[in-house]
């Protein structure tokens, strides 16, 4: 009886669809290329920021590449965090869908949750950071 | 694609309840994301205005715009779908999903040529001088 009630339930819910089938196949492809490039522009930048400040001599000029350098290293980790949890959701959501594993769905999902969860405090602190720069250049002036 | 739903429909593959309660989390969470990137591209955009760094300014506000467009829909149809469990919501969201991861993946693949070739040329720069 209760099986039956399960079925149902489930023959009458939101359904996992071709197309939704192929949507998220693609987003977990996509999500991976992106996880792959963002490994690369965050090396670039780090690289750039490096070399610009490679031939700092005076105090003042270390403090800021120490600066730089901490800040470069924060952002690594925030990033790698973020990046893990891209291949998670890319590897998971792939492999549920290609053998209909409802677990591997729902861990993959449940890291896409974290993902933007994450995401969307960073996009916080950033915000933060842009009104209080602007807070700051206005009392300057 | 056909044979695709025709398993679909014969196993009775649904979203699970943990499945669509985290993705209506997720849609929350995209949506602030969303907000919050619109708001900050709004004031970097006043920023570079000022300082009239225009090329600057049109860049950020048009990359910004365009992946959190795609994150704003996806939020909007899925949390939508979930609430109604309405399949053609649910289907327009994950279509959104893909698309940004796509254009957010591309932008990240032009934006790291372009540091590519920054780098190499502050390497030539610095060991010219």
């Amino acid at each position: 009886m209760e099986e039956n009630n399960l079925e149902e339930a489930s023959f009458f819910d939101i359904q996992i669809s071709g197309s939704i089938s192929l949507s998220l196949t693609k987003a977990a492809r996509w999500a991976k290329l992106l996880a792959f490039f963002t490994v690369a522009v965050t090396v670039l930048f780090a690289l750039i920021m490096l070399v610009s400040l490679r031939d700092a001599n005076r105090i003042s000029e270390k403090v800021l590449v120490t600066i730089v350098v901490v800040a470069i290293a924060i952002t690594i980790v925030i990033v790698a965090g973020l990046l893990a949890l891209l291949f998670g959701f890319s590897t998971k959501i792939k492999n549920g869908l290609r053998t209909f594993d409802t677990a591997l769905l729902e861990r993959g999902i449940a890291l896409l949750k974290l993902y933007f969860i994450i995401t969307g405090i960073v996009y916080m602190f950033g915000l933060l950071a842009v009104v209080t720069g602007l807070v700051v250049r206005i009392v300057n002036s | 694609m056909e044979n695709l739903d025709t398993k679909v429909s014969a196993f009775g593959f649904a979203f699970s309840a943990k499945m669509k309660e985290d993705l209506r989390t997720a849609a929350g969470w995209a949506q602030i994301v969303a907000i919050t990137g619109f708001v900050t591209s709004a004031l970097v955009l006043v920023t570079n205005l000022v300082a009239e760094r225009f090329l600057q300014a049109i860049f950020s506000a048009v990359i910004n715009v365009l992946i959190n467009v795609y994150l704003l829909r996806f939020a909007q149809q899925t949390k939508r779908g979930i609430e109604n469990i309405d399949q053609n919501d649910m289907e327009a969201g994950a279509n959104q999903l893909s698309l940004y991861f796509k254009v957010y993946g591309i932008i990240m693949v032009a934006l790291s040529g372009i540091l590519l070739l920054v780098f190499l040329s502050a390497l030539v720069y610095a060991n010219r001088f």
